[in-house]
């Protein structure tokens, strides 16, 4: 009984895994005196969230094009960074994390944090 | 299916202002929360400083609920970033819910109506709409939504998209369906329609008190400052009267540095000229305050402050100004520090000028505009090399593990990436006439630089210098403080337990209110084996390892709390200490 339950949970599961896209985007910040800030983008199997607050579906579907930015990593740039740095992730189930790092102050940072505004905006 | 039926209440209420204005419990709640908060005392004030960067953490928790940390007599304050962050989670949430908005001047038609609907459907249906709606997100997230047709209404468009998110979700469009797809066609026209028109303003009374303090706050919510109305000139106007006393105190700060650059000429007047290029730099560094929406957003998402080599100026973000006058200055004296460390010594300064304007800058401006007529250039401070910084005795003592252990670049590593590269390239076949060029030059590099953090091995020599010019500096100061004013921000930053206890009050109310989602407690990382557990942890460790600045509690109790007149200045004379000074 026991087995058939856990049989079904983990058939449901991967049906569900397979049929909906499970991701997170974090943004984080440490500016040059050590204060940080993050930013998270999820999609669970319940929805979407967004700094751990639900997102209504409507708002991604509005900032579609713009979600764009999240999904083309860019390659990390190692200069001198003095007003701090910016670390983004993305977690995929089966893959591995992408991590890209990069400058504060940045056309790039920027981006990144205007797609998080964006999506937090009414 | 209670569960089910309530939670797209739920659903239903958060995208719905109107609805959820009437429900007054959620106002009340938030209110409650907003002011549980207990006042701001001051703690460790100079009657009873405390020297122990642990007692201080200690005594800063107590104020965990509060806004801030710390207050003095002259009513100085360290804020509580934890508190604003929560602060901002009710705020947002109230807006969400439209618990805060002004009435809007024309009222939006058709959204109410979708709710009332769609809360009295079964919930099979229910679930099915907010399936199909997921599936509509997700491609949209994907980028993969099909295109509109040529000549194709918004409204067809949209019901194409919802239907085929349906087809996706492999569900069944019957006519109960297609007759709730309809509506939700309409519904989203009318959402659509309704975020084309500005956001409602905000009504401030209905903002609890202490939620209001907070981001009526130009140096806790900087965003206020461009806002054009009462609360935003009322802003503006605190940020520029701030503006003023903190330009004054970087001029006294300036001069107290420029006097430690001046007592090391009186003990090694054989290094006068490599101490007058660096008090060119220090007069010349100018400084300036963010406020320019563009530069807020991308340079202070939190607290900042920091020098740009590249237009040698030292800039402060609005959340580092509302901060006690004696961290300012020693955050001051830090960032101007920078412009004189081991690796901003070690490249020349040079400026450019033209029609009563100058620039100065690490970068050689001389060549890019070498032969533009009416523009004129000079390098005004050369090089120093690390070897000859005229501060060499307090950078060895600084790279000691008596002091704060703060390391140089790595030659050995830096020599191994070379070589590394070389024989891939050679492997390949490929020009390695850079990689070549570089080998050849790394021995100068690494020893002319190598107090470089841009260099392998992160160097730590950058920060420790910065962190000691300014102890010396605020020690020249005349005026009184204690070791949790000159650490100020580090503590609100880096002390375990000024989170506010309140988040567990906060989150369940955020959570009736269809803020925060029931039950979501992390991801799968948390089940994963042991070696994952550690793996991530020792990665994180080494991230914080790499950092060029040193760990907050060395620079709080090897550096700044054992400067000699600072000691005395701060009541710390007679505590114990962990480390040893690096006298000049």
């Amino acid at each position: 009984m026991r087995l058939s339950i856990l049989s079904l949970v983990f058939i449901s599961f991967s049906a569900w895994g397979i049929s909906t896209p499970l991701f997170r985007h974090q943004l984080t910040s440490r500016t040059a005196v050590g204060a940080q800030k993050k930013w998270e983008f999820a999609r669970t199997p319940k929805g979407y969230r967004l700094n751990g607050l639900v997102l209504s579906s409507e708002r991604v579907i509005r900032q579609g094009e713009s979600l764009k930015v999240l999904q083309e990593t860019q390659p990390t740039k190692t200069s001198a960074c003095p007003a701090g740095t910016y670390t983004f992730r993305t977690n995929r189930p089966n893959s591995k994390e992408v991590v890209e790092r990069g400058c504060l102050g940045t056309v790039r940072f920027g981006q990144l944090r205007d797609v998080f505004e964006q999506l937090a905006r009414r | 299916m209670k569960i089910v039926r309530m939670s797209v209440l739920a659903a239903a209420l958060a995208v719905l202002p109107a609805l959820a204005q009437d429900l007054s419990m959620i106002d009340l709640a938030l209110k409650a929360l907003g002011e549980a908060g207990v006042p701001p005392r001051s703690c460790s004030t100079s009657a009873n400083p405390s020297c122990s960067y642990v007692q201080i953490c200690s005594d800063l928790s107590a104020q965990r609920n509060s806004p801030y940390l710390y207050e003095n007599a002259a009513g100085e304050r360290i804020p509580n970033f934890n508190y604003q962050a929560l602060a901002s989670l009710v705020m947002q949430c109230g807006k969400k819910n439209g618990l805060y908005d002004k009435a809007p001047a024309t009222p939006i038609s058709g959204l109410l109506d979708y709710a009332r609907w769609l809360v009295e459907q079964p919930a099979e249906l229910q679930v099915k709409l907010n399936r199909i709606d997921l599936a509509y997100a997700d491609a949209a997230y994907g980028q993969t939504l099909s295109a509109r047709l040529e000549g194709e209404s918004q409204a067809d468009y949209t019901t194409r998209q919802l239907t085929e998110a349906a087809q996706r979700a492999g569900i069944r469009i019957d006519e109960a369906l297609t007759d709730a797809i309809e509506r939700k066609v309409a519904y989203q026209l009318a959402m659509a329609s309704a975020s084309l028109q500005t956001a409602p303003a905000t009504d401030w009374d209905k903002v609890p008190e202490r939620v209001r303090e907070v981001m009526q706050d130009p140096f806790l919510n900087p965003e206020i400052l461009s806002q054009e109305n009462e609360v935003g000139s009322r802003a503006r106007e605190q940020f520029n009267k701030k503006a003023g006393e903190i330009s004054n105190l970087a001029n006294e700060v300036r001069a107290q540095t420029l006097q430690v650059l001046q007592d090391q000429k009186a003990r090694y007047p054989e290094r006068a000229e490599s101490l007058e290029g660096m008090s060119v730099r220090l007069r010349t560094a100018s400084v300036t305050f963010v406020v320019d929406p563009y530069e807020l957003k991308n340079f202070c998402p939190s607290p900042n402050a920091f020098y740009d080599p590249t237009q040698h100026v030292l800039k402060i973000c609005p959340q580092m100004m509302g901060m006690p006058k004696e961290h300012l200055r020693m955050v001051i004296g830090h960032e101007l520090g920078h412009s004189v460390d081991p690796c901003g010594a070690s490249c020349p300064l040079h400026v450019v000028f033209a029609q009563g304007e100058t620039q100065y800058s690490i970068a050689d401006l001389g060549s890019a505009f070498s032969g533009v007529p009416g523009i004129g250039t000079a390098v005004v401070a050369p090089g120093i090399t690390y070897p000859e910084n005229p501060f060499r005795e307090v950078l060895s003592c600084l790279a000691t593990p008596e002091s704060l252990n703060a390391r140089l670049a790595d030659p050995v590593r830096a020599r191994a990436l070379l070589e590394e590269q070389l024989r891939l390239e050679r492997a390949a076949g490929l020009d390695s006439a850079r990689t070549e060029q570089l080998l050849a030059q790394l021995p100068r590099l690494m020893s002319d630089y190598a107090g470089c953090s841009i260099l392998p091995g992160n160097s730590r020599q950058q920060e420790a210098f910065a962190d000691w010019l300014a102890a010396e500096a605020v020690a020249l100061s005349g005026s009184a403080t204690n070791l949790t004013e000159v650490g100020g921000m580090f503590y609100a930053v880096e002390c375990a337990g000024v989170t506010p206890d309140l988040a567990s009050v906060i989150m369940p109310i955020l959570q009736q209110n269809n803020c925060v989602g029931a039950g979501e407690q992390g991801g799968i990382e948390n089940l994963l084996p042991d070696v994952y557990q550690a793996g991530m942890y020792l990665g994180q460790l080494q991230q914080i390892q790499d950092d060029s600045h040193p760990a907050t509690v060395d620079r709080i109790n090897r550096l700044f709390r054992m400067q000699p007149k600072l000691r005395e200045k701060m009541g710390c004379g007679a505590e114990e200490t962990s480390g040893s000074y690096c006298a000049p």
